[in-house]
C-alpha cells in the first residue's frame, strides 16, 4: 500500500505537476465547462441564443410543480426495477460460462458475446423499433405464428387490459399500456457482452479449491451458485447497480428513437432525460431543461449516495 | 511456429490490417487546394428530398461558370437533427453563409440573419429577359414573401429569408390498385366518396385475401391529414366567431377563449372536427401513430396501402423508386351536402395562402453576405426556379414558373373560400397544449376509443397548460416587443432618419403591445 506523501515532498516535485496540466485542462474545457454552463444557465430564462434573463430560482421552482417531470421520474423508477431483473440473465449466462470444461468454449462464447459490441447502439435501437412494428414486425408475426397472441387475446378478455385485439395488430408503441411493457421486452434476451465479461472477470478470480471443497461436502450445482459464485461477485454486481441506475436515470436515446421526443402515446415513454431534451430542443426553454438537468444530477448523486453507504459487500 | 502462438497473432494481425486500411484512407483523401483568391459560400439545408439536392447541385453549377470566382459547397442534414445543428451553428458563430431556416423563430432569426428588406424592393437582375425583369424582387414570389414575413418577423415585419418553393399536402394514389379495387383509376372526389372507398377496399381485401390499408400514414403525416380536415369544420366557425374579426382565429384567440369557458371541445365545430378525425382513422393503418414518413413511405410503395397522403415534398420519391403510376389529387374534404359534416362546412378552401418550403437566408456571420444575396437571387431567378421545379417535382414560389410537368395537380388551388382552423393548438407557444392533446388523442382514436374520454382528460389539464403557454407568448412577445426598442432607438437617432423605418417599427410594437396587454391583464394580472 502506498505511503502517504509528506506536504514538503510534494512540493518539492512541483514540476511533475505540469505533465497533468493538459489533460486536468481537457477535462476542465469539455467536461466541467459544460457541467458549469449549466447550472449557470439554469438561473435564467434562456432560450439558446444570446439573449438570456436572470430569474433566479423560479426554474426550479417550476421543475418542482411540474407534473410531466415527476411523472418521468415514476416512470424510469419502473424502468431502474425492469433494468435489475434484467441482470439476472447476464449474471447465469457468466456462471454458465465459467463452469464450461473447455477453455476453447469459453473462449468461443465470450467471443460470440463480444462480436455484437461493434454494431452501433442506434442500429440495435432501429431494428428494435422494426420489431415492434404492427404490420411488419417480426414480435407480431412469431407471435400469430405460434398462436400467442390468440392467448393474449384471450387473456387480454378475461383480465380487461383492452390492449390485445384478435381482428387487429398489436400496437407495441402505439398503446400507451403497451409502451412500459415494450420497453421491457427491448433487448430481449438481455444478455449484455459488458455485464457478463465483468461477472466473468469476477468468478474467474474464485480459486479451484473452494469449487473442490463444494464438492467434496456434497454441494448441488445450484447451491454453488447461491453460496459460492453469487457471494464472490456482489462486488461486480454492486458495480453494475451503481452504474445501471445511473445509466437508466440520464439515458432517454432509446425511448427517444422508439417514441418520439413526447415519449409516446400518452407521455408513458416520458424519462427525465428525455422531457430535459424535448425542453432544450422542442420548446427552445434551454435555461429550464438546464435546470431539470441540475434536479436529475440531484437524484443521481442521493442514489449513489446510498447505494454507496447501504449497499455493502462483505468480504 | 506452434498452432497456439499463430492462432494469438491473428487477432494482432486483423487490428494491424484495420489500422493499416485507416491510415491509408486517412492519406488518401486529397486536400482541395484552397484558392485563396476564390470566395467560398457554404450553404446548409435540410432538403434531402428526392431531386432537391440534384436541384442545388444544377444551380450551384451554373452560378460557378457565371462566376469562376466564387465556390459553392452544399451541405444536407438531415431533418431530425437540422434544428439542434442549426442553433449549434448559429451560437458558435460557425453556420454557414446561407442556410435554410427551420425551427427559428423571430428571436434567432432576428439575432443571426441578414434583413433582406432593402434587397427585397430592387429588381432581381438574373430576371433579365423574362417577364419578371424590372419587377422588385419581392413581387417576383407569388405571395410576396407574405408568408416568410408572418413566419420569421410577425413582430417587427422584418423579411429573413426568401422561400424557393411552396408546400402542398396532397392525396397520391396507387392507379394500378385503384383499378383493381374499383374497375376505375378516378379518385375520390368528396369525403363521402372516399369513405365508400374505404368500405370497397375492405370488400375486396375480404375477397381476395389480400391486406390492402386504404391511406398509408404515420405519426407525424397523420397530423397533416387532420389538419387538413379539421378545418373544414372550423370554416364556418372562424368566419361567424373570429375574436379579431378578420374571419381568423389565431391560436392566441383560441387560448383565451377557451380559458374563458366560452369555447371547449364540446363545441359543435370541434366536437365535429374530433369525429371527423375519428372516423378518417379507420382509413389508416393500425398502430400509425408509432409509424415513422419511411415506414408510411415503405407501405405505399410496396403497394400495401392504395393512397398516401403526404407533402408536395414526396412526390418526386414516388415518382422516382414507385414500380407504378401515381395520380395525384386533393384531400376529398366533407362538402355542404354531407349529411353528417356538411353544416359546418363554408366551402371548398383556397389554398392561397401556401405553405412556404425552402426559405434561405443570410448569416449574419457570413463572410460575403453580397456573394450570398446575389447567390439567392439567382436560385430565386425564373430560370433556376424552373430547374428545380422540374428536377425536384416541386411547387415553385416565383411567379410565372410552370409546375412539375408530370404533376400539375400538385400546384396550389387559389380559388375558394377563407380555411378553418386546428383545434390542437399547434401553434401556440410553449406546446404544453399541445403535447397534452396529442398524448391523449389515443383515448378518441384507439380500437375502443371514446370521445368523450378524450375531452375530459384533456380539459381536466386545460387551464393550467394554457395559461403557461399564453405565459410564455406573452413573455416572448414582450422580449420582441424590448428588441424592437433597440432598433427603433437607432432608427430615430440616425442622422438621416428614415420616417418608412421608424414608423413601420413603431407601428409593429404598438400592435404587438395592444395585443399583449389585454391578455396579460386578464389572465396575468
Amino acid at each position: 500500500m502506498a505511503q502517504p506523501l509528506s506536504r514538503q515532498k510534494a512540493l518539492r516535485e512541483w514540476k511533475l505537476y505540469f505533465f497533468i496540466l493538459p489533460s486536468l485542462l481537457f477535462i476542465g474545457v469539455f467536461s466541467y465547462f459544460p457541467a458549469g454552463s449549466a447550472i449557470y444557465h439554469s438561473f435564467f430564462d434562456w432560450q439558446g441564443g444570446d439573449n438570456k434573463q436572470l430569474i433566479g430560482f423560479e426554474n426550479f421552482s417550476r421543475a418542482l410543480h411540474d407534473p410531466v417531470l415527476w411523472n418521468s421520474f415514476g416512470t424510469v423508477s419502473v424502468l431502474i426495477v425492469f433494468n435489475l431483473f434484467k441482470m439476472i440473465p447476464a449474471i447465469l449466462m457468466a456462471v454458465l460460462i465459467h463452469r464450461l470444461k473447455s477453455d476453447r468454449a469459453q473462449y468461443g462464447y465470450r467471443v460470440l458475446l463480444v462480436v455484437p459490441m461493434i454494431v452501433p447502439g442506434l442500429v440495435t435501437l432501429f431494428i428494435w423499433k422494426f420489431f415492434f412494428d404492427p404490420n411488419l414486425g417480426v414480435l407480431n408475426n412469431v407471435l400469430d405464428f405460434t398462436g400467442l397472441k390468440t392467448m393474449l387475446v384471450h387473456l387480454d378478455k378475461f383480465f380487461g387490459w383492452d390492449v390485445f385485439f384478435a381482428n387487429a395488430p398489436i400496437g407495441w408503441l402505439s398503446q400507451p399500456a403497451l409502451i412500459l411493457p415494450s420497453l421491457f421486452l427491448w433487448g430481449f434476451p438481455w444478455i449484455g457482452a459488458v455485464g457478463v465479461l465483468i461477472y466473468l472477470a469476477g468468478l474467474q478470480s474464485i480459486g479451484q479449491e473452494v469449487y473442490e471443497a463444494a464438492e467434496l461436502d456434497g454441494v448441488g450445482p445450484f447451491q454453488k451458485f447461491l453460496y459460492i459464485e453469487l457471494p464472490l461477485i456482489l462486488t461486480q454486481v454492486r458495480l453494475s447497480l451503481v452504474l445501471l441506475i445511473i445509466g437508466t436515470l440520464k439515458d432517454y436515446g432509446l425511448q427517444l428513437v422508439l417514441l418520439g421526443d413526447t415519449g409516446g402515446p400518452g407521455g408513458r415513454g416520458m424519462v427525465p432525460g428525455l422531457w430535459m431534451y424535448n425542453r432544450a430542443f422542442i420548446a427552445g426553454e434551454f435555461g429550464y431543461a438546464c435546470a431539470i438537468g441540475m434536479v436529475l444530477f440531484l437524484f443521481i448523486l442521493g442514489l449513489t449516495y446510498l447505494n454507496n453507504k447501504y449497499v455493502r459487500v462483505d468480504k | 511456429m506452434t498452432r497456439a502462438p499463430f492462432r494469438s497473432l491473428v487477432p494482432h494481425l486483423v487490428l494491424g490490417l484495420v489500422f493499416a486500411w485507416s491510415c491509408w484512407h486517412v492519406a488518401s483523401i486529397r486536400r482541395v487546394a484552397v484558392d485563396t483568391d476564390k470566395v467560398t459560400l457554404r450553404i446548409g439545408h435540410w432538403m434531402l428530398h428526392a431531386g432537391m439536392r440534384e436541384s442545388f447541385d444544377l444551380a450551384i453549377t451554373d452560378y460557378q461558370k457565371l462566376h469562376p470566382d466564387v465556390s459553392i459547397e452544399q451541405i444536407p442534414v438531415p431533418i431530425r437533427s437540422y434544428a439542434m445543428w442549426l442553433r449549434t451553428r448559429l451560437v458558435g458563430e460557425t453556420a454557414p453563409d446561407i442556410t435554410g431556416l427551420a425551427a427559428v423563430g423571430e428571436e434567432i432569426a432576428g439575432r443571426y440573419y441578414l434583413p433582406l428588406d432593402a434587397y427585397a424592393s430592387q429588381p432581381n437582375p438574373y430576371n433579365s429577359g423574362t417577364p419578371l425583369e424590372g419587377v422588385p424582387w419581392r413581387d417576383t414570389f407569388v405571395d410576396g414573401l407574405e408568408s416568410v414575413r408572418n413566419l420569421l418577423g410577425p413582430v417587427s415585419g422584418e423579411l429573413y429569408g426568401v422561400n424557393l418553393q411552396i408546400n402542398t399536402l396532397r392525396l397520391y394514389f396507387n392507379r394500378n390498385l385503384l383499378r383493381a379495387v374499383t374497375g376505375s383509376d378516378a379518385p375520390p372526389v368528396t369525403f363521402a366518396e372516399l369513405r365508400a372507398l374505404g368500405d370497397q377496399i375492405a370488400a375486396y381485401n375480404a375477397r381476395t385475401g389480400a391486406k390492402l390499408v386504404p391511406i398509408a400514414s404515420c405519426g407525424p403525416y397523420s397530423r397533416y391529414l387532420f389538419n387538413t380536415l379539421v378545418p373544414s369544420q372550423t370554416q364556418r366557425f372562424a368566419v361567424e366567431s373570429s375574436p379579431s374579426l378578420n374571419l381568423s382565429v389565431s391560436p392566441q384567440d383560441m387560448a383565451t377563449a377557451f380559458l374563458r369557458g366560452e369555447w371547449s371541445y364540446a363545441t359543435p365545430a370541434f366536437r365535429s372536427g374530433l369525429e371527423l378525425m375519428r372516423e378518417v382513422t379507420s382509413l389508416m393503418p393500425p398502430g400509425f401513430s408509432q409509424l415513422e414518413r419511411d415506414d408510411a413511405l415503405f407501405a405505399y410503395l410496396q403497394q400495401q396501402a392504395v393512397m398516401f397522403y403526404a407533402g408536395s415534398w414526396d412526390y418526386g420519391v414516388l415518382v422516382r423508386d414507385g414500380p407504378f403510376q401515381t395520380g395525384v389529387t386533393s384531400l376529398p374534404l366533407p362538402d355542404r351536402d354531407d349529411p353528417k359534416y356538411g353544416r359546418f362546412v363554408l366551402g371548398p378552401i383556397s389554398e392561397a395562402a401556401g405553405s412556404p418550403e425552402a426559405i434561405l437566408g443570410i448569416t449574419r456571420t457570413s463572410r460575403h453576405p453580397e456573394v450570398a444575396l446575389d447567390f439567392l437571387r439567382f436560385l430565386s431567378s425564373r430560370r433556376i426556379a424552373t430547374t428545380f421545379s422540374r428536377e425536384s417535382h416541386r411547387i415553385s414560389s416565383v411567379v410565372g414558373t410552370p409546375p412539375p410537368p408530370d404533376a400539375p395537380g400538385l400546384a396550389p388551388v387559389l380559388n375558394g373560400e377563407v380555411n378553418g382552423f386546428g383545434i390542437d393548438f399547434t401553434y401556440l407557444a410553449g406546446g404544453n397544449t399541445n403535447r397534452a392533446f396529442q398524448n391523449n388523442l389515443h383515448r378518441a382514436l384507439g380500437p375502443k376509443g371514446d370521445l368523450d374520454d378524450f375531452i375530459k382528460a384533456v380539459e381536466t389539464t386545460m387551464p393550467e397548460n394554457l395559461r403557461r403557454d399564453l405565459a410564455q407568448a406573452a413573455f416572448g412577445q414582450q422580449r420582441e416587443i424590448r428588441r424592437l426598442d433597440s432598433q427603433l432607438a437607432f432608427a430615430l437617432t440616425r442622422s438621416d432618419p428614415k420616417p418608412s423605418e421608424w414608423s413601420r417599427l413603431a407601428e409593429a410594437q404598438s400592435i404587438r403591445q395592444q395585443e399583449r396587454l389585454p391578455i396579460v391583464q386578464e389572465f396575468f394580472p
